[in-house]
């Protein structure tokens, strides 16, 4: 029995601070009730029995059911780090919920909840499809998890700026607010969850023996695979009936079963049991605080937001604490040659040089006022043309910043799945950004610019911190990542609910400003670009060697702190240059290395160069489909190349990137 | 990498340079004006001048709705991602602006001169911050009588709907917009609608605090009191919103809800100038005499 005293001791912990300020708010409304006319005193027992009530049970049974689904994720998953958002859930249910409200809101009448459980099914059944393909390996269930997450966003920022400018609810839905009018919708949670909860029972044990291996579970006869699914199902249900009806509650699916673990829970149903406990009076003892705090001021606290913005934290701990269950083969192979300039090498960067000017002369093609498609005519040329060539050479040499990076990235980490914009070092950028917007007040271009660099080379650091302890562990960087875009949208999601004005300034930056750019700034962005290529190419040497692992190349003579921490640094500062040009999230620092890859590139020059150009190129045919497919509105380039790049991404994850 | 930026550059750089060579001034007519701020626009429409693009134009016929947008009329895009070239191409010869726009301001002044109004100061009187910037606008645009006329008709609006209002037994009113089937937004302090509310002499419900923007963000059951209030909910209102709030123990206990003064109005720009003072005054007004003629 010893090891039930370390989780109930903390879970009385949580439960005395949830008896405390649940008090606190009950007595403040019942003291009103003291000497008022009775006719008050009924007024405030409606408002504690119809609206204050229903929202602590609300809490309640939303965290026990993120509980149990984080735990019973994380079983199957082998990962600690395992929750329901990282395989799309939350992020599926908004895209389904924001096309319902634009495209069909008829359909919201037959049931807000189901809209978005339909989509949180279709999101993760998507997932499961990809990672289906890879057996169910964690790695490439995560990476499926969060390229449909953010592929999922990038639909929603565009279905929003297409469809409607103040889509509020979305943003409310998205930080997840658990204000209630009635017992209704927490009664139906309650069955729901019930419903789930009942075949997952039956699913303890055999999920208990997969703790003694595959095999081993397989020798007692159990069908590894079919529990598996069936438990993935059942756990994703889970978290999509607790989305549908309060929206999106972060962290609370991993810290619960975090929280169990490291009390010494070792058994999986105990732990299931502790995760819902846990769970519960978190997610209690959070918007308990949020209502007593919120009731002071005007700003609107969505309590998913603030639990995110609490969680983040928790789970930078974990990643400290973090060891992979089961050791994972080598996903995706690294190899490359120190070589030199080959022929064929040439050829291949003069054929991309050729492509990048062919793409170059799609800077003609737009359309007319009136929304006819139409080749530049002669005469407008001068109007025209000073705002389509810079935003394009902007785009491009963003781009190819980014490709570099990633492709310096990867080396440096030995991690084939990090890129600026996977391992959060953009979204670092932006909270860098959202700091300066906040913090400081100011809200000039130069001031957004200096912090959004600051931001992401912590990011960075971060992410370093986390990856260069243990290497050979993707999943740790990936994760790493993961944390720091939870962070960012919860902060975004917080202000955009409490209608701040900076808000707007924020999304707006976010989106990326290429459309406005001048053709100086244009230009600095290329020669940016082929400078730090040129500086990136004077490490080729370091990066050949940094790939066969640090010892290797401590070994053969590198200095590998100084090598390291010169390469990040540059990275950084590409990152930093970059995101403000395309936005956070493009997907092109992962994608363009890779390509390359695939074409049979192995030396470090030619990679470096021509995911450079492949990375340009992307942007170049971003751009003039950003400027022109909803015309007359134009769309932020960076998100349209994610939405180009998302699809060779999946093929990558699927084939585990071998020709 | 020297090949590369070899081949890109000077070609890149040759078509720059044509591409920025200054264009021969008077060469082409000027053309109108572009308004990026709908609550400029629909100023400048009810001044009689018909401009020559509105941003995201698209959408004005389900928020702003009154005074329709002229046809012809062309859309400029988002405000978050303007269409530059767009706007450029139109050869305006004034581009309307608001405070929001403030950082794109330097990029805009490539395509005409840009006049900078503010119409959302968070000041106290935000009714008389819109005459000001109305009568700002006019002086601008050579159109002050225009001005004047339409600052008159809203004085005369006023004036015989407080009339019309006088002889009713009167309530205090609740403006509320509903996000979803759980959250509302509800306004006071600093907007427009609750200064309109005030020049007509009624008394908002809303006595808690809002946010910069005049409004505040929050759930349903906030909305409950005691007092004997009418509720106005603007439209859009989300198709799920009766059957939430019909099924909520709470909001049928209450008193305004049981005794039935609660309805809707169709839509109205909430961060509009005075033509949107105006048909809010209309719409309103209408609405609360039938309810409490």
């Amino acid at each position: 029995m010893r090891w039930l005293l370390a989780p109930r001791g903390l879970s009385v912990v949580l439960l005395a601070a949830a008896l405390i300020l649940g008090d606190v708010l009950v007595s403040g409304q019942l003291r009103s009730i003291d000497g008022a006319a009775a006719i008050e005193q009924q007024f405030q027992r409606l408002i504690l029995l119809h609206a204050t009530l229903p929202r602590l049970a609300m809490a309640v049974l939303c965290g026990a059911g993120l509980g149990i689904s984080g735990a019973v994720l994380q079983q199957i998953l082998r990962n600690p780090l395992a929750a329901p958002d990282t395989l799309a859930v939350s992020a599926g249910a908004r895209l389904a919920l924001g096309m319902a409200t634009l495209l069909a809101p008829g359909m919201l009448g037959l049931g807000r909840d189901l809209v978005a459980i339909a989509g949180a099914i279709v999101s993760t059944a998507a997932v499961l499809a990809i990672a289906r393909l890879r057996k169910y390996s964690p790695v490439a269930m995560i990476l499926a998890g969060l390229v449909v997450s953010l592929y999922c966003g990038a639909l929603s920022i565009i279905l929003v700026l297409t469809k409607d400018r103040y889509l509020v609810g979305l943003f409310i839905w998205g930080s997840g607010s658990l204000s209630q009018q009635s017992w209704e919708p927490a009664i139906q949670l309650a069955l729901r969850l019930l419903a789930v909860c009942l075949p997952l029972f039956f699913l303890l044990r055999p999920l208990s023996v997969l703790d003694a291996g595959e095999e081993a579970a397989r020798n007692v006869g159990i069908p590894v695979e079919r529990v598996r699914l069936l438990a993935v199902g059942l756990a994703v249900l889970l978290a999509a009936f607790v989305t549908s009806a309060v929206g999106v509650i972060g962290f609370i699916g991993l810290a619960a079963p975090a929280l169990a673990a490291l009390s010494g829970v070792r058994r999986f149903p105990a732990r299931c049991f502790w995760s819902a406990v846990m769970g519960a009076l978190l997610l209690l003892v959070t918007d308990l605080a949020v209502q007593l705090l919120g009731g002071q001021s005007a700003a609107f606290l969505p309590t998913g937001a603030v639990t995110a913005v609490i969680g983040s934290p928790l789970l930078i701990l974990l990643l400290s604490r973090f060891r992979s269950r089961e050791p994972l083969a080598g996903d995706l192979a690294l190899a490359a040659q120190p070589g030199r300039w080959k022929v064929g090498t040439i050829a291949r960067v003069l054929g991309g040089g050729v492509l990048l000017l062919g793409l170059a002369l799609l800077v003609i093609v737009g359309r007319a006022p009136d929304g006819s498609w139409t080749l530049l005519p002669f005469e407008v040329f001068t109007d025209v043309l000073p705002w389509r060539l810079p935003r394009m050479l902007a785009a491009a040499g963003a781009g190819s910043l980014l490709a570099i990076a990633g492709y310096i990235l990867q080396r440096v980490t030995g991690n084939p799945l990090a890129s600026p914009e996977l391992v959060g070092v953009s979204a670092g950028a932006v909270l860098g950004a959202a700091a300066a917007l906040f913090l400081a007040g100011s809200a000039s271009t130069a001031s957004l610019a200096a912090f959004a660099a600051v931001g992401s080379f912590m990011a960075l650091l971060f992410v370093l911190g986390v990856s260069l302890r243990r290497s050979g562990e993707p999943e740790r960087v990936l994760l790493a990542g993961v944390a720091i875009t939870a962070l960012v949208d919860a902060v975004v999601g917080l202000m955009t609910a409490s209608g701040s004005p900076g808000a707007v300034m924020l999304l707006a930056w976010m989106a990326g400003s290429a459309s406005g750019v001048g053709l100086a700034a244009a230009v600095w962005t290329v020669v940016m670009a082929l400078l730090m290529l040129g500086v990136g190419l004077l490490g080729m040497r370091w990066l050949a060697m940094l790939a066969l692992g640090a010892p290797a190349a401590g070994g053969l003579g590198v200095p590998v702190r100084t090598a390291r921490l010169s390469l990040l640094i540059l990275v950084a500062a590409m990152t930093a240059i970059a995101t403000p040009v395309i936005g956070p999230l493009t997907f092109v620092g992962l994608m363009a290395p890779h390509a390359i890859r695939l074409l049979g590139v192995r030396s470090v020059p030619a990679g470096m160069a021509l995911s450079a150009l492949a990375g340009a190129s992307l942007m170049m045919l971003a751009d003039p489909l950003a400027r022109t497919i909803a015309f007359p509105l134009q769309l932020p380039t960076g998100i349209l190349a994610s939405l180009l790049a998302g699809p060779f991404l999946l093929f990558l994850i699927v084939t585990g990137g071998r020709r | 990498m020297a090949i590369s930026r070899r081949r890109f550059l000077p070609i890149f750089g040759a078509a720059a340079l044509a591409a920025c060579s200054p264009r021969t001034p008077g060469s082409l007519a000027r053309g109108g004006m572009l308004v990026l701020d709908w609550a400029l626009a629909e100023t400048v429409i009810a001044l009689g001048v018909q401009p020559a693009g509105v941003v995201a134009a698209a959408d004005w016929a389900r928020f702003v709705i009154e005074p329709a947008l002229p046809a012809g009329t062309v859309d400029l895009g988002l405000q978050q991602e303007l269409n530059f070239e767009l706007m450029a191409a139109l050869r305006p010869r004034l581009i309307l602006v608001s405070p929001f726009l403030a950082h794109v301001r330097p990029t805009l002044e490539r395509i005409a001169p840009c006049l900078d109004l503010s119409v959302y100061e968070a000041a106290e009187t935000p009714l008389a911050n819109r005459v000001k910037v109305t009568r700002e606008l006019a002086a601008h645009i050579g159109a002050p009588q225009a001005a004047e006329r339409l600052i008159h008709d809203l004085g005369m609006l006023r004036d015989d709907a407080t009339q019309r209002l006088s002889g009713l037994s009167r309530r205090p009113v609740l403006l509320a917009s509903f996000i979803d089937n759980r959250h509302a937004r509800v306004y006071g302090g600093s907007s427009l609608y609750a200064d309109t509310l005030a020049w007509l002499g009624l008394d908002n419900a809303w006595k808690r605090s809002v946010g910069y923007f005049g409004f505040a963000t929050v759930g349903i059951e906030d909305l409950a009191t005691l007092d004997d209030i009418e509720l106005v909910a603007v439209e859009p209102v989300p198709p799920d919103i009766a059957h939430a709030l019909s099924s909520s123990p709470l909001w049928n206990e209450l008193p305004f809800v049981r005794s039935g003064q609660a309805g809707r109005i169709p839509p109205v720009f909430m961060f509009g100038a005075l033509p949107s003072v105006k048909r809010c005054m209309r719409l309103l007004v209408a609405h609360l005499e039938e309810r409490w003629g």
